[in-house]
């Protein structure tokens, strides 16, 4: 220490450093300057615009996040707080009341906690992995450009005095056109639409971040439990907000294009939006959480001095979570009329959570026990999520319970109970990771003083606003009414509630000011003022745009407790990481290792500042807008826009250095230098948009069969089974484009360009015939898409493989131009090794789409 | 904070061995099989029963009686605890054989847990009524 202060408990300590200069350091080299030049974004607008390092991204996602917390969560529920504080209240009407919970819920769990955590893992993780940037910088820019986007879509319902008025979760048919005629839920479907969008481009950047760009030596065993949070929460994004998007195309398909999915006269179902929505809704809630464990599973250790007792059970905690929290979606449909044998699954699957919930807190229960506590604001909130985040736990398990959630369902036990989830387990743990990195990226500490206020305020006040509403709501009060008769009783549990509103207005206050306050005054910070144990900490505060001039070598889980030295390793690892230090100065170069021992696989070009990031998402915004608009020629342009930005996104620049000189790199370090672009992340990152879309099709494919299973006569009285022999045809079709682009890549591997060409060019007009035979089948067909729900969604299911076929179409002419000229190589063959994978998986999108449309009412109706 | 004073963990070594690279894709496959399964076991059972229970409320026969959907859940859940435990020893028989590679523990550990959940899944159909 280089003051008298302990780590972390500085108090008014303006002109000292607070530090721990026992632990290691990142090295130093001279290089540090030119890289950091090299990694930074261009400066004035056009920097601004066209920006897509990590830090720039990551904190305009949570500065946008915590703008619409402000906007979406803390103006409303005052308003609505002070509307219920007093019974039979007419401060506001029933409609504002309506636009206001609807604004609430919805803004809070889409546009609020997600890109706070999304935009914290681009930014920080890098340093805690040891690595240089994300790896793919441009999608991580255009994950925020929808975000705001989306935001504001949704927001701009204001200036149309339409805004979102049905709920968060949007049932229908109250939110169909029969009772929502206005534009009010299309702001809610397609501005959230867009900023979901953004939530999936940002969980496949982490999810190949965590997987991939590690430090040379951090193995799966040694990747830091929040890394571990990260990986698992992007999954979950992936298989959680698929099925939303997926629902609400839907939903604006009913709304927009007079499609049926969702009424029963005509064969829909109003409880297929309530799966498709609670399939994405409660995952959501874990979504939410599992993140915030990861920042209490790094804090708390810290603060109690003390490595986390039970590293693997919280792994296997985190898996299991994952996965049981896609068993739980129809606990929130408990009063529908479900089946008593589904109600049983869901009821189990509900209880069983709570096992691996409770394994992570005893996991920090021991830490605690067997650490020496340091009480300073990140440790406070970190025991007021542990405290308040038991509580909406357990009556978590009680709403779990069959009878008691039929007598307590949409009453404000459920309100209290999901607060207490999701402030205690989540907004607390959020303080205190922004406590706790705060001077990471700053070099300054918070103020401790007000860090207690703010922490104080805010525990007393959430405990004494969501407390009573446990009591009222098994007192009988519904949620979602604006106001309540005198008698009922309800008055005292209500005023309590509201001004516990009091404390927590002035603790976020505190907070706001403590932020500004200290970001110029605060206590400077050194490396490590907490002296903590993750790699972050070994780096200047701040940090150097790129992070690790000199990466890491891991030997250790907790490197900067066990390593003396974080760059000594093997001869081989340590002559690496020299070589990377001192050279490229002219691209950005990033280090690719593999998945499960860290052992140094690829050095690849990661890509540079580009303003086509933001031009797509204009593009997205604009296929929505328009949407909105009710304008069709402008989704068009809109869809014309992102197929043209997409592909300037990915024109590549010059590789900076030639082939021989990438493999004379390979022959002195043993690993592959690809500065023509990525073999491996890059097939990460196509495998798992290919995983994206197969989420996309099995959520149609749900919601066919769902619709199927409501009706009697498939398809409906009068219309003829589809031709099977078609379906074969056009399947033989699918399949032979692919496999014509196959042999071509084959081709190019022997390094037959000519043979790529051939085969691509035989597979393209292959594929353009199987998508035109599809497009006339359907345009065709003697029903339409809005007769019944069989059109729709027969319409809808055959537009999914025609999309896909005609992404791959374009894929596949923009390879055929790259390839004419010369492009590709038996070593530079990454793009097409891509697009071969693409193709493959749309035949078989299109040979199961064929056969269940087709082949579905063959074989429960007989042949026709 | 010299080395030695610096924390310790009371489950693990301060210096890990370091341990060789397991197979990824059998890693992989066991990590998330005792879990996938339970995830095909749950959508399984549930899909079939709303197929067997929805006819029934929309006033069409029942495909299937209360009793032959009760065994086909039983069944299928009996398959699927098997399946789980099976996936539970190997990962227990490559733990003994890396024992330092302690990700087949926790391939162990979620395949018991998976088998533990599909029972309280499927056998609760057991003690409620059907459809």
């Amino acid at each position: 220490m280089s003051t008298d202060a302990e780590p972390g408990t500085n108090d008014e300590l303006d002109d000292d450093l607070v530090d721990d200069p026992t632990t290691p350091r990142a090295a130093n080299p001279w290089t540090v300057e030119p890289l950091d030049r090299l990694w930074d974004d261009k400066p004035g607008v056009r920097g601004f615009l066209t920006a897509v390092q990590n830090d720039a991204v990551g904190v305009r996602m949570m500065l946008t996040g915590f703008f619409f917390l402000l906007l979406g969560g803390s103006v409303d529920s005052f308003v609505m707080r002070l509307q219920l504080a007093r019974p039979e209240s007419e401060l506001i009407g029933a409609e504002l009341y309506n636009e206001m919970f609807t604004n609430h819920g919805s803004v809070t769990m889409f546009l609020v906690i997600l890109p706070i955590f999304e935009g914290f893992a681009i930014l920080t993780l890098p340093m805690i992995l040891g690595a240089r940037e994300m790896p793919f910088p441009r999608l991580g820019a255009f994950a925020y450009w929808t975000f705001l986007m989306g935001g504001l879509l949704y927001y701009s319902s204001t200036l149309f005095q339409a805004v979102p008025n049905a709920g968060w979760f949007a049932y229908v048919p109250l939110s169909g056109p029969e009772f929502s005629p206005d534009l009010n839920i299309d702001f809610w479907v397609l501005g959230l639409g867009v900023a979901e969008v953004g939530a999936i481009a940002g969980a496949i950047e982490i999810i190949i971040a965590v997987l991939k760009l590690r430090a040379p030596g951090m193995s799966l065993t040694r990747v830091p439990l929040y890394a571990w949070a990260m990986l698992i929460t992007g999954v979950m994004i992936l298989f959680a907000f698929t099925p939303l998007i997926v629902g609400s195309l839907l939903l604006e398909l009913e709304r927009g294009f007079g499609m049926q999915f969702f009424d029963p006269d005509l064969g829909g179902s109003s409880l297929l939006w309530q799966h498709l929505f609670w399939i994405f809704g409660h995952p959501e809630v874990y979504i939410q959480f599992l993140p915030a464990t990861g920042i209490v599973s790094m804090v708390l250790p810290v603060m109690v001095g003390k490595k986390i007792a039970g590293y693997r059970w919280m792994i296997a905690a985190m898996v299991g979570i994952a996965f049981l929290s896609f068993g739980l979606w129809a606990h929130h449909m408990f009063t529908v009329g479900l089946p008593a044998v589904i109600l049983a699954f869901f009821a189990a699957a509900s209880m069983m959570i709570a096992i691996p919930a409770g394994v992570q807190i005893f996991s920090w229960i021991a830490t605690i026990w067997e650490g020496r506590p340091r009480f300073n604001t990140p440790f406070l909130f970190v025991i007021g999520f542990l405290v308040t985040f038991v509580l909406g736990g357990i009556t978590g398990v009680m709403v779990a319970a069959v009878p008691f959630d039929q007598q307590a369902h949409d009453s404000y036990f459920v309100v209290g109970h999901l607060h207490y989830v999701l402030i205690g387990g989540v907004a607390f743990p959020i303080f205190a990771g922004v406590y706790y990195w705060f001077p990471k990226h700053t070099g300054r500490m918070l103020n401790e003083r007000l860090g207690r206020w703010n922490f104080w305020l805010l525990f007393l006040g959430v405990h004494m606003t969501f407390g009573p509403m446990h009591v009222v709501g098994l007192l009988g009060m519904p949620r979602r009414v604006y106001t309540y008769a005198e008698e009922t009783g309800w008055g005292i549990w209500n005023l309590m509630s509201s001004l516990g509103l009091l404390l927590i207005i002035p603790g976020l206050a505190v907070f706001c000011w403590n932020i500004v306050y200290s970001y110029k005054k605060g206590a400077r910070a050194g490396h490590n003022p907490w002296g903590a144990d993750s790699l972050e900490w070994a780096l200047p505060s701040p940090p150097p745009q790129q992070g690790w001039t000199t990466a890491p070598i891991i030997r250790s889980r907790h490197p900067l407790w066990d390593q003396d030295d974080l760059h000594a390793g093997t001869e081989k690892q340590e002559s690496l990481v020299r070589a990377l230090a001192s050279w490229p100065l002219n691209w950005r170069a990033v280090l690719v290792v593999r998945t499960t021992d860290g052992e140094p696989e690829e050095i690849f070009r990661v890509s540079d500042t580009s303003i086509w990031p933001l031009v797509t998402a204009f593009g997205t915004v604009g296929i929505f807008a328009a949407e909105l608009l009710k304008l069709r020629w402008g989704a068009l342009v809109s869809a014309a826009v992102i197929v043209f930005a997409v592909i300037m996104w990915n024109r590549p620049s010059p590789a900076p250095m030639t082939e021989e000189e990438e493999i004379a790199f390979e022959r002195e370090h043993g690993v592959p230098v690809r500065a023509g672009g990525s073999l491996i992340v890059s097939r990460w990152g196509t495998g798992i948009c290919l995983l994206f879309l197969s989420i996309g099709f099995s959520s149609f494919l749900l919601a066919y069969f769902y619709l199927r299973i409501e009706n009697s006569v498939w398809p409906p009285a009068g219309v003829d089974d589809p031709s099977i022999w078609f379906a074969l045809i056009d399947a033989a079709l699918f399949a032979g484009a692919a496999a014509a682009l196959l042999s071509g890549r084959r081709a190019l591997l022997r390094d037959d360009r000519r043979g790529l060409v051939v085969g691509l060019a035989g597979g393209l007009v292959v594929l353009f015939t199987a998508g035109a035979l599809l497009v006339y089948d359907l345009a065709t067909t003697p029903f339409s898409a809005s007769d019944h729900a069989y059109g729709s969604i027969f319409h809808t299911l055959g537009g999914f493989v025609v999309v896909v076929t005609f992404i791959s179409f374009v894929m596949g002419v923009v390879t055929l131009f790259d390839a004419a000229r010369g492009r590709f190589s038996a070593r530079r063959y990454s793009w097409v090794d891509n697009v071969s994978r693409f193709w493959v998986a749309t035949a078989l999108f299109a040979a199961i789409g064929l056969a269940v449309l087709y082949g579905t009412p063959w074989f429960t109706s007989g042949a026709t | 904070m010299s080395t030695a004073d610096r924390p310790v963990d009371t489950l693990e070594a301060p210096h890990e061995p370091v341990v060789p690279a397991p197979s990824s894709w059998r890693l992989w496959a066991l990590l998330l099989g005792g879990p996938s399964l339970w995830f095909v076991h749950f959508m399984v059972v549930y899909l079939t029963a709303e197929a067997v229970c929805t006819p029934k409320l929309i006033g069409d026969e029942q495909p299937w009686s209360d009793a032959a959907l009760d065994g086909f859940i039983v069944v299928a859940t009996v398959v699927a605890v098997l399946l789980c435990l099976v996936v539970s020893a190997l990962s227990s028989r490559r733990l003994r054989r890396e024992p330092q590679q302690w990700l087949w523990w926790v391939a162990l550990v979620l395949g018991i847990g998976s088998a533990m959940t599909v029972a309280a899944v499927g056998f609760s159909s057991l003690v409620v009524a059907t459809c």
